[in-house]
Order: C-alpha cells, then sequence, then structure tokens
C-alpha cells in the first residue's frame, strides 16, 4: 500500500522546525512516531504536501523529575521508554503500565507520547479504505453532511482513542505548546476541542514540546483500565484513569477521566465531591462507578455492543477504587 | 560498501534522493523518493523479501524487522528516517547460511504453516530473547501480541520459542 506523495523534512531545532511548518502551504503536518498518521495516510485520509518530522530534535527526548516542580517528559519519547524508563515506574508507575497497554511492540518502538495524547479520532465510518469509503456517503469526517451513528446529528461523533490522554488529565497535567508566537503551558484536557472531525484547539503551526505531571499529582494513587476485544493491539473501546489522593485514612481528592466514549477524554463529573471525607470503601466505589456510568456515552461507531462498552467504565471504575482499598 | 543494486542508480527515473542503509551489516545505497516506506525499499529494491507486506496498515506484524535491535513496523517506516540505524531483516539473523537456534526451533517445533508470518515471529521473539534471556509464557505472548499468525499455530510458535529458552 502506497503512501501518497509528500516532501519530508527533518529539522534538528524546534526553531527550524517552527519556521518550516509556518512556511509551508500546501498542508505541512507534524510527524512523530507516524503510526497514526502514517496509516491515515495510507488510506488516503490525510494527503499533507509535507511532513515535517520531529525525530531528530533532542529537545524533545528528555524524562527529568525535579523535586517542586514535578516530572517532565519530552513529547518525543517512544513509548517503550515510557514503559521501561526507570524514573517514571519510580515516580509514576501508574503512567508506565498504562503505556504497555497501547497498541503493540513493534509501535511503542516508535510511537511517542506527544503523537498518542494528539492522535486522532476514530469512526467505523471514517478509518476505512478508499474502495470501502465508497460503500457509504461521506460524513462530516470524510467532509460530508451526514453522521451515520447519529444521522439527525450536527456534527462528527468519532471517538477519541488514546490511553495515555485520560491519565493525564487525572493527574493534572499540563503540555508545553511552542509556537510561532512563543511557548505556553495549558492544560492537556484544553488541548481537546470535542469534535469528532476537528478533535483539538488550534493546533496548527504549533508543537507539543512536553508534559509536565506536577509534584502533588505524584503523590497521589493512580491507575487506567482498558477495556478491548483483544488482549493486545487494541484501541480501548472504553477506558478509565484514576487519580486518588488520600489523607488520614479519608479520601481528599479523586479525579476520574474516560477514553473511547467520547470525541475527547470526559472528566467525570462529581467524582472528587462525591468521595471527599469519606473512607475509601466498597461502597464509594460503587457510588462512584455509578457516575462515570453516567458520565459515559459510548455510540455505535466502534467494534463492540456501546451498552456493554458502557457498563465496562463502571466495572473498571469499581475495579480501580476497589484495588485501592488493599 | 555493497554497490551491486546501484549499478544503474544514475539512470534510475526517481525524483527522490539517494541514501545510504545499513540492512544486515553491510551499507546499501539506494534511490528512494520522501514516500517510500522502509519495506518498499527492503522488498522492491534491495530484494529482501522475508519482510511481508500484510495489512500495510500496521496491524499484522509480518513485516517486523529490527531496528537498532528492537521490533519495528517496516510498512510503517519511511526510507527517509532510518538512515543511520541498524537494520535486521529475517535474511540477517541467518548468519552464513546457517539458520539461528530460533529459526531452527521454528522448524523441529512445526510453528510455520503458510509461512507469512514467520519472518515476524521469528524477528519478534529474537528481541525479546536478546532482552530477557529466561522470559515466561506470558512475557512471550505480550511480545508476540502485534504478530497475527491466521493459521492460528500460536502453541507451536511459542512452543518453539520456549524451547530455545530452555536451551540457554
Amino acid at each position: 500500500m502506497n503512501l501518497p506523495r509528500f516532501t519530508y523534512h527533518s529539522p534538528d531545532s524546534l526553531k527550524k522546525c517552527i519556521a518550516i511548518l509556518a512556511d509551508q502551504k500546501n498542508g505541512a503536518q507534524v510527524l512523530a512516531g507516524g503510526s497514526d498518521l502514517l496509516v491515515r495516510m495510507k488510506l488516503r485520509l490525510e494527503t499533507p504536501g509535507s511532513l515535517v518530522s520531529l525525530a531528530d530534535i533532542p529537545a524533545l527526548q528528555d524524562i527529568a523529575y525535579r523535586p517542586g516542580k514535578g516530572l517532565t517528559m519530552g513529547a518525543g519519547i517512544t513509548l517503550s521508554l515510557l514503559a521501561s524508563d526507570a524514573i517514571i515506574q519510580e515516580r509514576c508507575p501508574a503512567l508506565a503500565d498504562a503505556a504497555v497497554l497501547v497498541a503493540t511492540n513493534q509501535i511503542r518502538t516508535v510511537a511517542t507520547v506527544g503523537g498518542n495524547i494528539l492522535q486522532n479520532t476514530r469512526c467505523r465510518y471514517y478509518n476505512r479504505s478508499p474502495v470501502w469509503g465508497k460503500a457509504v456517503a461521506p460524513c462530516f469526517k470524510r467532509n460530508g453532511a451526514i453522521c451515520h451513528v447519529v444521522p439527525k446529528g450536527k456534527r462528527c461523533f468519532a471517538v477519541y482513542q488514546g490511553d495515555l490522554a485520560p491519565l493525564l488529565i487525572a493527574l493534572n497535567t499540563t503540555v508545553t505548546i511552542v509556537s510561532k508566537k512563543g511557548t505556553e503551558e495549558i492544560p492537556v484536557e484544553s488541548l481537546y476541542s470535542g469534535d469528532g472531525k476537528v478533535p483539538f484547539n488550534n493546533v496548527a503551526g504549533t508543537i507539543a514540546t512536553g508534559f509536565t505531571i506536577p509534584e502533588d499529582s505524584l503523590n497521589m494513587r493512580a491507575a487506567y483500565r482498558k477495556y478491548r476485544l483483544r488482549g493486545g493491539i487494541d484501541f480501548p473501546l472504553a477506558g478509565v484513569a484514576a487519580a486518588l489522593k488520600p489523607g488520614n485514612g479519608l479520601v481528599e481528592d479523586l479525579k476520574l477521566c474516560l477514553t473511547g466514549v467520547a470525541s475527547r477524554p470526559v472528566t467525570v463529573p462529581g467524582a472528587g465531591e462525591a468521595a471527599k471525607g469519606k473512607p475509601l470503601s466498597r461502597e464509594l466505589a460503587r457510588e462512584v462507578g455509578r457516575l462515570a456510568y453516567a458520565a459515559a456515552h459510548p455510540l455505535a461507531n466502534l467494534e463492540g455492543d456501546p451498552a456493554t462498552r458502557r457498563s465496562m467504565i463502571r466495572i473498571m471504575t469499581e475495579d480501580i477504587l476497589t484495588s485501592f482499598i488493599s | 560498501m555493497k554497490r551491486g543494486n546501484v549499478k544503474n542508480l544514475e539512470k534510475e527515473k526517481c525524483s527522490g534522493k539517494i541514501i545510504t542503509l545499513t540492512v544486515n551489516g553491510e551499507e546499501r545505497l539506494v534511490a528512494v523518493e520522501d514516500r517510500d516506506t522502509l519495506l518498499d525499499v527492503l522488498r522492491n529494491k534491495l530484494s529482501l523479501t522475508g519482510a511481508k507486506e500484510g495489512c500495510g496498515t500496521g496491524e499484522c506484524g509480518s513485516c517486523t524487522v529490527l531496528l537498532d535491535g528492537q521490533p519495528v513496523l517496516a510498512c510503517l517506516m519511511l526510507a527517509v528516517g532510518v538512515v543511520g540505524k541498524k537494520i535486521t531483516t529475517i535474511e540477517g539473523i541467518s548468519a552464513g547460511g546457517k539458520l539461528s537456534p530460533l529459526q531452527t526451533a521454528f522448524i523441529d517445533h512445526g510453528a510455520v504453516q503458510c509461512g507469512f508470518c514467520s519472518s515476524g515471529m521469528i524477528l519478534s521473539s529474537t528481541a525479546l530473547l536478546s532482552a530477557n534471556a529466561k522470559p515466561s509464557r506470558q512475557d512471550i505472548r505480550k511480545a508476540l501480541e502485534g504478530n497475527i499468525c491466521r493459521c492460528t499455530g500460536y502453541n507451536k510458535i511459542i512452543e518453539a520459542i520456549e524451547s530455545v529458552k530452555d536451551q540457554k
């Protein structure tokens, strides 16, 4: 299967990279590991005129822990490294565990943290070859005017299926964005627009260079659970990340974030308030599980039954919180 | 440097560039376009057809090769992006025409049916065994999660890998 033609750039500094992105008029795209973008290009879902590789930019490859500031990770580190790095395993083992659940060994060798966070949304009516694409009328994401999943829908409902984003959001992580205008640090959750067609806010011409998990969050108990049909390869059909701050035998704070159930990672409203000041118990796990269930609205746009996926959100939430008891 | 493959390089119609790839310990000059994947180059320009194209979209693992000793999917790697890295294909692990212990074990255990996935399976498990000489059955299954065998010969494949592990 051939890729469409494009011009390849491999700048060795961020400055050059930003300049190339600003210069290109024929739709330059940033290329990290390529395991998401190159597949969509092969299916002719995207045909950028230029690809700007981040592989030769050393500034994106750091992992460091600074007391008081927290854990910083370059956006270019691979998921294999994320899973095996000693600093990550010591300071945020849940993140290393979540990285192992992504895709396959071969893909984790090249796929990056930044690429995983900024992966495109997916839908069974969008992620098709050109031939299979002809079987249905073009949907919103294919520049049409219809949604096959929600026939009366006014927008695209393609699903965000990243594994790392819910965990990073539960841990209050920030992302550093560099553009021609300068550098800014914003919460990871503000990257997402909620629209399946254009899932990210204002990313054109910008580079996500790194992620910072604040010191406070590193002291939280965190975990991620993933539901998929096969034990390997698959994207999450539903996923739950939880970060819990214990204090004097009671829950001081709790943040839950879901993936695979909407066009963006979904923070469960009311979870923190429901748990605050209560002892961690099976009853509390069930109560929070119900809140997570209420926040999840999966649609029939992926493999698997939406009702099962929604139930799995509740089951996995209860499972994580129950595991925290012991 | 082996130059046999670039005999007619000057005449070759190619809008791209000439790069040097280190494949199985040899430096090979090839003319590529930016859009050529590593798999395109290995199979079509270097005649190394051990890596197969199954799905072409990163799901089956039949194009697995080693990049600096780590398994990657050649169908999703740009050839221009792997300059300077050591590429090992299935042809490169049988030194001097002698099969590696893992290859021999695959034959001995009947772990080859149609054979389409075998090169990917062997390279993934070669990477596993070089990182972990005594992997558990679970480690083996995890290492092979990205390699699909449509003949469903997984048990024989895992037994073959375990037999090599036991020899170490």
